[in-house]
C-alpha cells in the first residue's frame, strides 16, 4: 500500500492534530520492537503528512500510483477481524479448499 | 464449425520403440505416468513379474495423484482403483483420502480393519485423522460405522464443540473443549489449528502479548506442526494463507478456492464489499490501464477526487498510452494544471535539470495566472506555486555548493531567481532565505545576501541560523565588531555553538591581521584579547600565539622576537613550521622571507616523513577553510617539497599529497610527487593524471605533445579496467578540456574514444568562439597558407596534421573551402565531431525550442 493517508488510517484532508494522533496510536499498537515493518511503513507515511507543508508536497510531487491494496482499502477499508463460519470450516474439513 | 480435436491415446502417440523394464522405470522417475503405465502393461503382457506389477502400481499412485492435483478426482479415483486390482499392494492414505472427499466412506472403513493398515500405527492414524476431520465437516455415514469406543467417534463431540465456540468467539467454552481432547487424539491437529486461529483475533488476544508480526509467528509455528499428511492440512493451507502480508496475499488468493477465501475474508476482517472489490481486480502485475478502468468504474466510492488523483499517477511512464487509457476509461478531459503537473512528473523521469525547472515553472506560472495575479499568501495555492518554483534545487540540490555566475541565465542563477520568486507566495520557509544567502556569500555578493538577510530577520530575528548567517555576512563584509557582536547574541541563545564559536574567533583574528596591515598593533592587540575569551581547542591558541608575537615583532618589543623563536621551536623548525609562520606573517602583511631570515629559518630545510605529514595537515586544514595559498609562500617552499618526493610513502599517502599541491596550485612539487610515484608504480593512471597536469599546467591545448596525450589515453584505459569511475570521470573531462578548435584530439583510432556515458546527450564540442578564431586564422593564410602550415612544425601544424589525418585530406579541403567561401562556422561547416564533451548551455530561447516536446504532443490526446 503506498497511499499515507490510508496507511494511517485517517482521511485525506485530515489536518496536522489529526494525524498525529493517528500516527501516535497506530505505532503504539505496532511498536517498531515488535512489527519493524509496520512501524516503518508508518513513519515514512508521517513523514510525508505531518505539515500542511509536507501534504501539499506530496499531492504535488508523489507519482507513486495507486496499488490494487489502495484501491481495496480506499473503496472497503479492512474491518476487525471477525470469526469464520461453522459451515466454512466444514467445507475445509471436507476438503474442499 | 471446428471440431474439437481429440487427444489422441497414449498407445497412438508412443513412437514405435521396444518397451524395456528399464524404459518404463525411466518413464516412472521422469514423472510421466501415462507412458510409464503403457510400458509396464505392455510387459506385464509378456512376463507377469511382481517387480513389474510393482513397477505398475507406481505408476498408477503417480498418475493418481497427479490427477488429484488437478483437481481430477473422479479420474484419479480410477487410478487407486486400477492400482489396488493388481493384488496385494500396500495401502495408501491419499487413496482412502480421496474416498472419503467423494463422499465414499465405506470402503474407507472397511481399509480400517485390514490387517495391513492395523500392523501400520502411522497408516491408521492417518486414516483415523482424515476420518475425523470428515466427521466434523459433516460427511454422512462415518460416526455409525464406527465402533461407539473409537476414538473419532468418543472424541468427536469435544472437537465439534471447540469449532462451534471458536466460530461463536466464545473462547472461554473453547479453551474448555480443547483440554477436553487429549494428546494422542486424531482431533490433535485441529486442536493445534485452533490455537493458532484465536491467536490471531485481536479480540481474543492479551494485549500484553506481542505486535503482528510476532503474533503471525507463534500462529505460523503452531500450524507448522500439522503434517501434509493430515485429515486436516486442508484447513491448515488456508490458515496459513491467512497469515500472509497484504502483497504476497492478493495473488496467493487466486490459487485458493471459495471455502478458503471465505476463511481469509474472515480472519483478514475483509467485509463482502471489498472481496467482492477484490475479485474484479486485475491479476498478477497490476496492470495500470485495468486498475485505472476499475478506479473510474467505483469512483463513487472512492471518492471521484481520489480517482481522479491517484489515477493519474497510473499514466506514467508512457503518457501516449496512458492518454487513451484515460478517456478509454471514462475519464474527464485533463485540465491544463492536471496536463502541466504530468509533464513537470515525466521531466523528472528524464532527469535534464532544466527541462524540470522549465515544467515546474510553467506549473507555477498557470497556478498563478500567468503572473498576473497572486493568490493569497498562505493559501493552498500559494504554498504549490512556491513548492514547485522550489522543486529544482529540492532534486538536483543546485544552490548547494553553486556560486553564481556571470551567465545570468545560468541554471544555478535561474533556480535562485526561482527561489526568491518562491518566497513571495511561501515567505515562511526558513530553509528557502538561509540556502539563498549561502548562494549569494559563496559569490561574495553580499548586496543580495543582505537584502534576503533582511527579509528573514524580519521574520525570525531571533532564530540562530538566521543571526548565524548575519555574522557570515558581516564578516564576509569585514564587519567584525558587528559579527562579534552577532556572535555574542548566538551564543547567549545557544552557548555551546561551537562552529559560531570558532567563527567568531576567526573573526576577532581577521580583525587583528587587519590593524597589523593598518599598522595599528595596539588595535590588533585588542582584537586578539577579544579573540582570546572565545579560544578552545590548541589549534586556535597556536594560531593566537603566533599572532600575538607577530604583533609584538611589529611593536618593536624584543619580547615578540622571543616568542617567535619559542614558537618555531615548538613548531619543529620544519617545513610545517615554516608554513604556519608564513601564512600567519601574510595575513598580518608581514614579509615572509625576512622573518624567516630573522627566525634562522632562511635555509630550506629538509622534511623527514613526520613533518612532512605535519606540513600537508597545516596546507589541508588552511585549504579547507576555502582559504587559497598565497603565490610567494609557495615559492618559498616549493623546492624542499620537491626534495621531499625522494621520501617513502605509501600509494594512498602520495595520491593524498597530488591531490592537495593541486588544490595548492603547487604544480612543481606535485610534479615530482606524481614521477616519484610513478617509478614505483608504472603506468598508474591517477599520477599520470597528476604528471599530465603539472606538466601542463598553463600550456595551451593545442602545444600538448602527442606521447603525453597517448600516455592519457593508456591511463583512461586503465583506469576503466579497473572500473574507477571517479577517476575516469576525471580523465574523460581533462581529454574533452583538451580538445582544440576542432573538436576532440583527433588521435587515430582512440578518436572520439574517451565518450562519457554520464554525457552521452551531449554532443557539441568547440567553443564557437574559438571556431570563429581558427575560422580567422585560415581566411589570414589562405589556402595556400593552409597547406604551407600543414608542412611547419610547431603545435600548429601538428594539430592541423592531427585533423587531416582524422577527418581526411578531402574533407578538410572542403571545410577550409566552406569557410572560406564565407560559410559561417558551425556544424555544418565542421566533420562530425563526434559524441565528446557535455552540452554547452544553449541561449534561452534555444533551450525552450530544444526540449523535448513529445510529452506535450502526447498530452494533447487528452483534449
Amino acid at each position: 500500500m503506498n497511499d499515507p493517508y490510508l496507511i494511517l488510517g485517517v482521511p485525506p484532508d485530515a489536518e496536522d492534530a489529526a494525524i498525529e494522533s493517528a500516527y501516535l496510536a497506530a505505532i503504539g499498537r505496532s511498536p517498531p520492537e515488535r512489527d519493524p515493518a509496520r512501524f516503518e511503513a508508518l513513519r515514512d507515511a508521517y513523514e510525508k503528512t505531518r505539515t500542511r507543508r509536507d501534504r501539499l508536497a506530496h499531492a504535488l510531487f508523489d507519482q507513486i500510483p495507486p496499488t490494487a491494496a489502495d484501491v481495496l482499502c480506499r473503496a472497503a477499508p479492512l474491518g476487525e477481524p471477525r470469526r469464520p463460519s461453522q459451515r466454512t470450516l466444514a467445507a475445509l474439513l471436507r476438503g474442499e479448499a | 464449425m471446428a471440431r474439437k480435436h481429440k487427444r489422441p491415446s497414449i498407445k497412438a502417440r508412443a513412437p514405435a520403440r521396444a518397451v524395456t523394464a528399464e524404459s518404463a522405470r525411466d518413464d516412472l522417475q521422469a514423472g510421466r505416468f501415462r507412458e510409464a503405465i503403457a510400458g509396464f502393461k505392455a510387459l506385464l503382457r509378456e512376463d507377469p513379474r511382481d517387480v513389474l506389477r510393482e513397477g505398475l502400481a507406481d505408476a498408477y499412485e503417480g498418475r493418481a495423484r497427479q490427477l488429484a492435483g488437478k483437481g481430477m478426482l473422479k479420474e484419479a479415483l480410477v487410478m487407486w482403483e486400477n492400482r489396488a486390482a493388481l493384488g496385494e499392494m500396500p495401502r495408501r492414505l491419499d487413496h482412502a483420502a480421496l474416498l472419503l472427499r467423494l463422499g465414499r466412506v465405506g470402503p474407507v472403513l472397511e481399509m480400517l480393519g485390514e490387517p495391513s493398515v492395523a500392523g501400520d500405527p502411522a497408516l491408521g492414524a492417518g486414516l483415523a485423522s482424515h476420518l475425523a476431520a470428515q466427521l466434523l465437516g459433516g460427511t454422512p455415514g462415518i460416526a455409525e460405522a464406527l465402533p461407539a469406543d473409537h476414538p473419532v467417534r468418543v472424541q468427536g463431540a469435544a472437537a465439534e464443540e471447540a469449532l462451534g465456540a471458536y466460530c461463536a468467539g466464545n473462547d472461554q467454552a473453547l479453551a474448555q473443549a480443547l483440554r477436553a481432547i487429549p494428546f494422542r487424539s486424531p482431533y490433535r491437529d485441529l486442536v493445534q489449528i485452533l490455537r493458532a486461529l484465536s491467536r490471531l483475533d485481536p479480540a481474543a488476544r492479551d494485549p500484553a502479548s506481542g505486535g503482528a508480526d510476532e503474533v503471525r509467528g507463534e500462529a505460523a509455528g503452531l500450524l507448522d506442526r500439522v503434517g501434509d499428511d493430515s485429515g486436516f492440512a486442508h484447513l491448515r493451507d488456508a490458515a496459513r494463507l491467512s497469515l500472509l502480508p497484504e502483497a504476497e496475499l492478493a495473488p496467493r488468493l487466486r490459487e485458493a478456492g471459495p471455502a478458503g477465501r471465505d476463511l481469509v475474508f474472515a480472519l483478514r476482517g475483509w467485509s463482502v464489499e471489498r472481496a467482492a472489490l477484490w475479485n474484479e481486480l486485475p491479476g498478477p502485475g497490476e496492470r495500470p490501464r485495468e486498475l485505472l478502468c476499475l478506479m473510474f468504474r467505483h469512483r463513487r466510492a472512492l471518492g471521484e477526487d481520489w480517482a481522479r488523483e491517484r489515477g493519474l499517477r497510473l499514466l506514467l511512464p508512457n503518457l501516449g498510452a496512458g492518454a487513451r487509457w484515460w478517456l478509454e476509461a471514462g475519464g474527464k478531459p485533463l485540465t491544463d494544471l492536471e496536463i502541466a503537473r504530468l509533464n513537470a512528473w515525466q521531466s523528472e523521469a528524464e532527469g535534464n535539470p532544466w527541462r524540470v525547472a522549465y515544467a515546474w515553472q510553467d506549473y507555477a506560472n498557470l497556478l498563478s495566472g500567468a503572473g498576473q495575479r497572486h493568490p493569497p499568501t498562505g493559501s493552498d495555492a500559494a504554498l504549490r506555486i512556491a513548492l514547485a518554483r522550489r522543486r529544482t534545487d529540492h532534486l538536483f540540490e543546485v544552490m548547494q555548493g553553486s556560486t553564481p555566475d556571470a551567465d545570468p541565465e545560468s541554471l544555478p542563477a535561474m533556480v535562485a531567481a526561482d527561489l526568491e520568486a518562491s518566497l513571495e507566495t511561501d515567505p515562511d520557509d526558513r530553509p528557502t532565505y538561509l540556502s539563498l544567502i549561502g548562494y549569494y556569500l559563496r559569490a561574495n555578493a553580499l548586496k543580495d545576501a543582505r537584502r534576503i538577510l533582511k527579509l528573514a530577520q524580519a521574520r525570525w530575528p531571533t532564530e540562530k541560523a538566521v543571526l548565524t548567517a548575519a555574522m557570515d555576512i558581516a564578516l564576509a563584509g569585514g564587519a567584525f565588531k558587528k559579527a562579534a557582536s552577532i556572535a555574542r547574541d548566538v551564543l547567549a541563545v545557544d552557548p555551546i555553538n561551537s562552529p559560531v564559536r570558532e567563527r567568531l574567533v576567526d573573526a576577532h583574528l581577521a580583525h587583528a591581521r587587519k590593524n597589523l596591515r593598518d599598522r595599528r598593533p595596539d588595535l590588533a592587540e585588542r582584537a586578539l584579547n577579544q579573540a582570546e575569551e572565545w579560544v578552545r581547542g590548541e589549534v586556535t591558541r597556536e594560531r593566537l600565539a603566533l599572532m600575538r608575537a607577530l604583533v609584538g615583532t611589529h611593536a618593536g618589543a624584543p619580547e615578540g622576537e622571543e616568542r617567535l623563536h619559542a614558537l618555531a621551536d615548538r613548531l619543529g623548525r620544519g617545513l610545517a613550521a615554516r608554513l604556519a609562520l608564513l601564512l600567519e606573517a601574510d595575513g598580518c602583511g608581514v614579509p615572509g622571507r625576512p622573518l624567516l631570515e630573522r627566525l634562522d629559518l632562511a635555509k630550506p630545510p629538509a622534511p623527514d616523513v613526520a613533518d612532512l605529514r605535519a606540513f600537508f595537515t597545516r596546507l589541508r586544514a588552511h585549504l579547507d577553510a576555502g582559504a587559497k595559498l598565497p603565490p610567494q609562500i609557495g615559492r618559498e617552499l616549493g623546492e624542499p617539497l620537491k626534495r621531499a618526493a625522494r621520501l617513502k610513502l605509501d600509494r594512498g599517502e602520495l595520491e593524498s599529497i597530488c591531490e592537495t599541491l593541486r588544490r595548492a596550485g603547487l604544480h612543481a612539487p606535485r610534479l615530482a610527487f606524481a614521477n616519484a610515484a610513478l617509478k614505483r608504480w608504472r603506468g598508474e593512471p591517477v599520477f599520470e593524471l597528476h604528471t599530465f597536469e603539472a606538466r601542463h599546467d598553463g600550456v595551451a591545448p593545442w602545444a600538448v605533445g602527442m606521447p603525453d596525450l597517448l600516455r592519457l589515453e593508456k591511463a583512461l584505459e586503465r583506469a576503466r579496467a579497473a572500473g574507477d569511475s571517479r577517476l575516469v570521470h576525471r580523465l574523460i573531462e581533462l581529454l574533452n578540456g583538451l580538445a582544440g578548435p576542432f573538436g576532440p584530439s583527433p588521435r587515430g583510432p582512440l578518436r572520439g574514444g574517451f565518450s562519457d556515458p554520464i554525457r552521452e546527450r551531449g554532443t557539441e564540442g568547440a567553443d564557437p568562439a574559438i571556431l570563429e578564431q581558427f575560422a580567422d586564422l585560415i581566411r589570414t593564410l589562405g589556402p595556400g597558407g593552409v597547406q604551407d602550415l600543414l608542412r611547419e612544425p610547431g603545435p600548429l601544424g601538428d594539430a592541423l596534421r592531427g585533423l587531416e589525418r582524422a577527418i581526411g585530406k578531402r574533407t578538410l579541403r572542403e571545410m577550409v573551402d566552406a569557410i572560406l567561401a564565407g560559410h559561417a562556422v558551425d556544424d555544418r561547416t565542421l566533420p562530425d565531431r563526434g559524441r565528446i564533451g557535455p552540452k554547452p548551455t544553449p541561449p534561452r530561447s534555444r533551450r525552450r525550442e530544444t526540449q523535448d516536446d513529445d510529452a506535450d504532443r502526447q498530452l494533447d490526446l487528452f483534449k
